[in-house]
């Protein structure tokens, strides 16, 4: 209705996840991504001391970046133990911190028993910690399902794409961390140019569809494209998507070449993701 | 028990008693909102009306904002109101997200969620909240949605136009508006910018209160 004006109200009050979240979703991709590639690549003979010592390292540091961020986050930090004492099984933020509480704990394990050159032991602990690390990958979807208010958010494709920005940011960091040597970086190369190529035709197919769903996520898909986001989304697209598959595609035996698609995708990751937090927290509610 | 709350849009004056009321009472903070009431012009002169919706916590049965807090600081009484426990909110905001109808804010003096709760203090010690008491045309209307016989319930059953806000949430609410069209009910139905507004801002902050950018 054109000729309808708000003409008294009170401001709105803007993105209440900023920053800090986009953060904590990024890091953990890190964190779970390299988890999730690991078994793969022991089982491709890409075994070594190094790659069994610094993936559960690299984890640990960005899961715990991941925390840290949560943390600034919250308005009451000193608070955060009442998720444990006083939990809400129903919450899907609740069941989150207990599985990355948990991937915490293998993570530091595994970090033990590489250096102690317990490999059995190791191998023994990696299924159950590969199944924590794909549970606290998808968890955020589950998270975004319950923002009833975020339409965005509430695609089903949400799940999908957590699980594919895992295994992009995973990749990427384990390519940046020479990790597996020279042998290794094929399959990461693949890894990546898979999971981004997937992960641009969801968005792609997003873009195309969501307008037709509702009059919420056509106003969103307007922030994104041509609105006050387009800066974050636009270039976050052709830079962490676009470049990386043609990167893959194109040279994915040059080291360097795929050490600059890892930056661009991480880059373009945060990007992206940051865009897509911002977009429904800008739509009026009330 | 199952406490509800109707507006009939067709007695708001949009005089803003309530709003004022619900600040008092609650010792809401200075650009923080429990209740307020939105002004939107519709029409081409000369032939325009003004509208105005008094909006607050909807008290869902099937409250996303309970279900979403990780710490069980949201919670139902047995009246049916969604209340807040302050002492053991962690401030994640996810209440926030959670809630369709923008109805929860984040204290900027306490640090945690807020929101209206029906004034559950008064409603304990058998008042009226305090928006019901202060509306001079009797607008509010306030009661047992389980009594038959409760003003109400009669003003429901009478009244074939009583809508909900966003009723395709599926989140059950207990707060209905009677006379309640596009431009009261649905945020996308009017144009939201800052040139056409009377006293305030309507745009957005520019850093929201205890928002992270």
């Amino acid at each position: 209705m054109n000729n309808a004006i708000v003409t008294l109200d009170v401001l709105h009050q803007g993105p209440m996840w900023g920053w800090y979240v986009t953060m904590n979703f990024w890091a953990k991709s890190v964190a779970t991504g390299v988890m999730l590639i690991l078994p793969f690549l022991l089982m491709n003979k890409h075994d070594s001391k190094r790659i069994r010592l610094l993936t559960p390292a690299l984890s640990f540091v960005f899961l715990n970046i991941t925390l840290l961020f949560t943390l600034l986050d919250l308005h009451q930090p000193f608070r955060f133990w009442h998720m444990f004492v006083y939990p809400q099984f129903r919450s899907v933020l609740n069941l989150g911190a207990w599985f990355l509480s948990g991937l915490n704990g293998f993570l530091l394990l595994h970090v033990f028993f590489a250096w102690k050159d317990k490999e059995d032991a190791y191998d023994k602990l990696l299924p159950v910690t590969w199944v924590v690390a794909a549970v606290a990958t998808i968890y955020t979807a589950g998270l975004m399902g319950q923002a009833n208010a975020r339409e965005l958010w509430q695609v089903g494709t949400e799940l999908p794409q957590m699980i594919l920005a895992a295994l992009m940011a995973g990749s990427s960091a384990l390519l940046l961390a020479k990790a597996g040597g020279e042998g290794a970086r094929r399959p990461l190369a693949l890894i990546l140019g898979l999971a981004t190529g997937v992960s641009l035709l969801i968005f792609l197919a997003e873009i195309w569809l969501a307008p037709q769903k509702s009059e919420e996520a056509e106003y969103m898909m307007h922030l994104l494209l041509s609105g006050e986001l387009k800066m974050y989304f636009l270039p976050g697209l052709l830079l962490g998507f676009v470049l990386p598959v043609a990167a893959v595609l194109g040279a994915r035996r040059n080291p360097l070449v795929m050490a600059a698609a890892s930056v661009l995708s991480l880059t373009g990751l945060w990007l992206v993701k940051h865009a897509w937090l911002l977009a429904p927290q800008l739509l009026p509610l009330s | 028990m199952k406490l509800g709350y109707l507006v009939d849009l067709e007695n708001c004056i949009g005089c803003k008693a309530c709003e004022v009321a619900c600040k008092a009472e609650n010792n809401v903070p200075l650009g923080s909102w429990r209740l307020r009431v939105k002004y939107v012009d519709a029409g081409t002169f000369p032939n325009v009306k003004r509208a105005f919706t008094p909006m607050r916590c909807n008290q869902c049965e099937n409250a996303p904002c309970e279900r979403s807090c990780p710490v069980n600081a949201l919670h139902f009484l047995d009246n049916g109101i969604v209340d807040i426990d302050k002492d053991r909110c962690i401030g994640c905001a996810a209440c926030i997200q959670a809630c369709p109808y923008g109805a929860i804010y984040m204290d900027p003096i306490s640090h945690t969620a807020d929101k209206c709760n029906f004034c559950a203090h008064r409603v304990e010690s058998g008042l009226q909240p305090a928006c019901v008491v202060a509306c001079p045309t009797e607008a509010n209307i306030f009661g047992d949605l389980d009594e038959s016989d409760s003003l109400i319930s009669r003003y429901i059953a009478s009244h074939p136009d009583v809508k909900v806000r966003k009723p395709e949430k599926g989140t059950r609410p207990k707060h209905f508006y009677v006379a309640g069209g596009a431009i009261h009910l649905d945020p996308l139905a009017s144009k939201r910018e800052d040139g056409h507004n009377l006293f305030n801002r309507i745009g957005r902050l520019d850093q929201p209160v205890e928002g992270h950018k």
